[in-house]
């Protein structure tokens, strides 16, 4: 999980270009909207597609997005059921 | 017509660096690239503003232009502020970019973050959320700059009941970035308005429509 975490971050930084942060600066379990990385709607899109193109995954549901976008964290636990299932 | 309008203060890119009022305020350095060299100038700015990596390049060229023209003098009067950008290029960096995503032959997945900015007239709404302004904005595709045509359509906005305008020239194609920029305010004296709209047509005519292209 911690590997996923990892490369997760790499991956959000590259596709959101948040040009002036690394990896540490990410902390694993803050909210990825509004509050930590204050990630706006198209970020939201964005980490939608990073999905699909990165791990072959659509969120099919919307109403899930909230709960799977919350943070990194859940992000990777997401990804990684998914993989599992 | 009989709008009264004068520039306050003018900025130019040219020979790879921002100048405002004629005088230097960034400095040149060798980057790899366009999107390099934007970043450079962002830094040397200090602009702490995060959300200009998230733009594609036109948008940043225009966000540094406003950057430098305004600094911390914001229009005392946002509301009354517009925006009026001239552009030849539209957004072609970003129509070839989404272009080529939609285009990939494993993966055609379109990106929001790209598609956003396949309009020339987002840089407006750059400018627009960057310094709180809420007057009226145009973005005008030309293929030269007309100075007759600039000053008409910023004649037409300061009758429209804006105090103050941003105005400029704003491109990016390939790896070359040109732009100028102009605050121009209506003027309170009883200067002859035919004089002025001369002088203004004057110093945009005069303003070297110099290229920033990236030495390979």
């Amino acid at each position: 999980m911690d590997a996923l975490i990892e490369k997760l971050k790499g991956e959000i930084i590259q596709q959101l270009n948040l040009e002036e942060m690394t990896t540490a600066d990410i902390d694993t379990d803050a909210p990825l909207f509004m509050e930590g990385l204050g990630l706006d709607s198209i970020d939201a899109l964005e980490l939608i597609v990073l999905l699909e193109r990165n791990y072959g995954i659509k969120l099919e549901d919307p109403k899930a997005g909230k709960d799977v976008f919350h943070s990194v964290r859940t992000m990777a636990e997401y990804i990684q059921s998914r993989q599992e299932a | 017509m009989s709008t009264k309008l004068h520039i306050v203060s003018a900025v130019q890119l040219r020979e790879g660096c921002w100048h405002r009022d004629g005088r230097a305020v960034t400095e040149w350095r060798q980057n790899e690239s366009l999107a390099a060299w934007l970043s450079d100038q962002y830094r040397q700015l200090n602009m702490a503003y995060p959300k200009f990596f998230k733009m594609d390049s036109l948008c940043k060229l225009a966000t540094l232009a406003v950057e430098v023209l305004v600094g911390d003098e914001t229009p005392v009067n946002p509301q009354q502020t517009g925006i009026l950008v001239f552009n030849r290029t539209s957004s072609i960096v970003s129509d070839c970019a989404h272009q080529e995503l939609i285009s990939d032959s494993v993966n055609p997945l379109p990106s929001p973050a790209v598609f956003v900015y396949t309009l020339p007239n987002i840089m407006l709404g750059e400018i627009a959320i960057r310094y709180r302004l809420s007057g009226e904005n145009l973005c005008v595709i030309s293929d030269v700059a007309r100075p007759e045509e600039i000053f008409m359509h910023a004649e037409l906005m300061a009758a429209s009941g804006m105090t103050e305008l941003i105005l400029g020239w704003v491109d990016v194609i390939d790896q070359q970035a040109r732009a100028w920029m102009l605050r121009v305010k209506k003027h309170d004296g009883e200067t002859n308005n035919s004089q002025l709209s001369t002088q203004l047509i004057k110093d945009i005519d005069n303003i070297p429509t110099w290229t920033h292209s990236l030495k390979s």
